[in-house]
């Protein structure tokens, strides 16, 4: 058992170790002190995850390439998904504390033609986060969403984040 | 009362307000996907700010670093577990508030469907 975890640290010395200095520094920012007894407990248990994990190094095959263009692009993404966080917020505040309640409720299947994983996955969870929108369901290319109002789920079809999200992807396939 | 007290008090008090909003909004609207607009969203800010909110007064920097991990989580888990939670509905066939619409403007060109927006 223990040749075995052995073997496989020294098949991916390289990666062992980044993953080494990153649990480190993750244990050096939850303790938040230097002295030897925190020292030497994250040594010894950092270790211990790095033996026992060492099948999850990142190794050169299935890598991400994360360039400085995307992540402009990303940062950008962030910046105005905070910004509708934050109007998403007002706008159902506005809607559920109106005597009227003023809601007009429904499903909207459309189409989505963003291909690669990760902004699929931005794009569903920007739409549960922001103005009137949930996601309920993306298969293939076929995106269902649930709209609190009409205008608000029919908005989905032309929206900013999806042209912010589709310059990620292309920045991905052209890195 | 010290500046960095009062912007948590303000902060917080903010949480507060959309956390309220979410549990009205669960009382007041009529079905499973609507609720989880009101719950989905003004739990991600009401907890966001109150955590905010906290980073203004806790002592010593390692418990900042773990309200502000505390934050990125419930950034990240929200929106997943609301939209498992519709999937799910979805999938079992909860049926929709009266008066909802269902369209679909999969087959459609996007200026048919621009056109119909104005309805």
């Amino acid at each position: 058992m223990l040749a075995q975890l052995m073997a496989r640290f020294k098949r991916d010395m390289k990666g062992s170790a980044f993953m080494f200095v990153l649990l480190m520094g993750f244990w050096l920012l939850l303790s938040g002190s230097v002295d030897w007894q925190h020292l030497l407990m994250g040594f010894f248990l950092v270790s211990l995850l790095t033996l026992f994990w060492n099948q999850l190094t990142i190794d050169e095959v299935g890598k991400t390439k994360i360039t400085w263009r995307q992540f402009r692009i990303f940062l950008r993404y962030s910046l105005f998904l905070a910004f509708e966080v934050l109007r998403a917020n007002f706008i159902v505040a506005r809607i559920v504390l109106d005597p009227k309640l003023p809601i007009s409720p429904g499903l909207i299947v459309t189409r989505l033609a963003l291909k690669k994983d990760l902004p699929r996955v931005f794009y569903s969870n920007s739409i549960t986060l922001t103005p009137g929108t949930i996601s309920v369901d993306l298969e293939g290319d076929r995106l269902l969403v649930h709209g609190m109002t009409r205008h608000h789920a029919f908005g989905v079809r032309s929206w900013y984040m999806y042209d912010i999200l589709k310059d990620l992807e292309e920045a991905e396939e052209s890195a | 009362m010290l500046l960095n007290e009062i912007v948590a008090i303000v902060l917080m008090l903010g949480g507060f307000f959309f956390l309220m909003v979410g549990a009205v909004g669960l009382v007041r609207l009529p079905d499973v996907y609507n609720r989880l607009h009101a719950l989905g969203k003004s739990d991600t800010l009401g907890s966001g700010l109150i955590i905010l909110g906290l980073v203004f007064v806790v002592p010593g920097m390692e418990n900042i670093v773990k309200l502000l991990l505390m934050g990125a989580l419930v950034l990240t888990i929200n929106p997943v577990m609301t939209h498992l939670i519709t999937k799910t509905a979805y999938v079992r066939g909860t049926p929709l508030a009266e008066g909802s619409f269902v369209v679909s403007t999969y087959y459609e060109e996007e200026e048919d469907f621009f056109s119909e927006e104005g309805e």
